[in-house]
């Protein structure tokens, strides 16, 4: 979050708003407003209702939390960017100004090097989660 | 599982309705209406 606030004039600028959502209620998501001093809206989504629509409901933890996740939508509301940030890589909010550029002059925007590749793939994220779950098994 | 019920890249996201930190209802059509919408999903107060 203080990254996204000190990237937020440079994500601006480049022709972005920024939202960040959680399934805090609003008297705690203030409290992250106010702590962090966040300028752009924090959204509060205490039913699950957006992040169980977006497929980043983490079920696993203190009720259901959403999966650290970054989506990057246009005015039509079309998904143009996506990455899940499960799997210990994060995307740095510096390196989504490039790509905020080309969505708002209406260009493909090219892949993220690195989230394209931390995106792994449903097989891949069970591997992941059903070994967290079970433990690592030896092939035999 | 993360990531299934996700919408792909090239498809539409649904709308929502929720309210912003001030108690405010936000919509995803009107934060993205400006053209471009960073939306950072956050695992929640520590």
């Amino acid at each position: 979050m203080a990254e996204y606030r000190d990237q937020y004039a440079k994500l601006r600028a480049a022709g972005a708003e920024v939202a960040a959502l959680s399934v805090d209620d609003v008297a705690r998501s203030r409290a992250v407003t106010d702590e962090l001093k966040i300028p752009f809206p924090i959204l509060c989504d205490p039913r699950r209702e957006v992040v169980t629509a977006f497929g980043v409901l983490n079920r696993g933890e203190k009720g259901g939390i959403a999966y650290p996740a970054v989506f990057v939508i246009d005015r039509a509301r079309v998904m143009r960017f996506r990455v899940l940030e499960t799997v210990g890589a994060r995307v740095n909010p510096g390196d989504l100004v490039e790509m905020v550029r080309s969505v708002a002059g209406g260009v493909e925007p090219r892949a993220l090097p690195r989230p394209a590749r931390v995106w792994p793939g449903a097989m891949f994220l069970r591997a992941i989660y059903n070994s967290i779950r079970r433990g690592v098994k030896q092939p035999r | 599982m993360a990531g299934e019920m996700a919408p792909q890249v090239g498809e539409q996201a649904p709308e929502f309705a929720i309210p912003d930190a001030h108690g405010t209802v936000r919509r995803l059509s009107e934060l993205a209406s400006g053209g471009v919408l960073v939306l950072v999903f956050y695992r929640g107060h520590w």
